[in-house]
């Protein structure tokens, strides 16, 4: 965690494929689509920022319908709990 | 009190949004001078714009007045990934209802927040941190991505259950764990924890005018 903003990264498609767990063709797909920023270099590759790729891509999940029926069904887990199980896990 | 913590990291993350928007496209245009190439911009980049603002405003009214808004969560697929592993081993021990299909939603959540990034790396170079190496990529990642802390309760990144100093390429990390976090180090220390509801995090991902 920071209290300051860091410099933008920009991704290869598989970086960004990597990140998101798709594969480079769905990353390219995207990018035909328009729905990412990004820059091709005159090489033909491209580099795509990394805030921009997951910002766009929350659209794509009912983020917000989610966690509201995750916060419902775990209603009764308690902080303490998770932390003390994730501080467990092996 | 981690819930809590969360929603105000919901917000700093919409104002890093916000700020890394005008940063991107800025590093996008002089990389395109420099090389000679060609900055698409997303037909949706703006309506995206648009729609952080409203969710900002609606978290920044139901937050109190002094709610800080420059704590910034840091991701890295090596971090997403760990923290998928342990939810998956450990979620059925925490809680019976925890199902598989409930692991990639509590994954989406941890990426949605954590929007700072660390510069992409193979975690098979991450140098040797900690005791535990499925726990080296955690702590790299802090470093990469210059984090002034790395909260955490597992002992193998806290071994004292206090704090411990990492440090690599003339960066340092303060990992400590998550109560002496907010007791310690958490600005501003008076702020009023329990006019804060964990359950407002949704609103951070919410469409108020979807």
């Amino acid at each position: 965690m920071t209290l300051t903003a860091s410099r933008p990264q920009l991704l290869t498609v598989a970086q960004a494929a990597e990140l998101l767990q798709v594969s480079d063709r769905t990353v390219r797909r995207w990018i035909e689509a328009e729905k990412v920023p990004y820059l091709k270099l005159p090489s033909g590759g491209y580099r795509i920022p990394q805030a921009s790729l997951l910002a766009s891509l929350r659209g794509t999940y009912d983020l917000a319908g989610e966690i509201a029926a995750l916060d419902e069904r775990f209603a009764d887990v308690t902080d303490e709990q998770v932390r003390s199980a994730l501080a467990d896990s092996r | 009190m981690a819930r809590k913590l969360w929603v105000l990291l919901a917000l700093g993350a919409l104002d890093y949004q916000i700020e890394q928007h005008h940063l991107e496209l800025q590093e996008l245009q002089a990389a395109a001078a420099a090389t000679g190439a060609h900055v698409h911009v997303s037909q949706s980049g703006a309506a995206q714009k648009r729609l952080i603002k409203r969710q900002r405003s609606v978290l920044r009214d139901l937050l109190p007045d002094d709610a800080p808004a420059q704590w910034v969560a840091i991701g890295s697929a090596a971090l997403f990934d760990e923290y998928e592993r342990k939810v998956r081993e450990s979620g059925r021990r925490l809680s019976p209802s925890v199902r598989e299909i409930d692991v990639r939603p509590l994954r989406r959540q941890v990426e949605a927040v954590c929007v700072a990034a660390a510069p992409p790396f193979d975690i098979a170079q991450a140098p040797k941190l900690t005791r535990d190496r499925k726990d080296d990529p955690i702590v790299y990642t802090a470093l990469l991505g210059r984090a002034d802390y790395l909260i955490s309760d597992d002992r193998d990144i806290v071994p004292d259950g206090s704090e411990h100093v990492y440090e690599h390429d003339e960066h340092q990390v303060l990992a400590t764990t998550f109560n002496r976090f907010i007791t310690t180090y958490f600005e501003p220390a008076d702020l009023d924890w329990g006019a804060i509801d964990g359950r407002w995090l949704r609103h951070a991902f919410d469409d108020p005018g979807g």
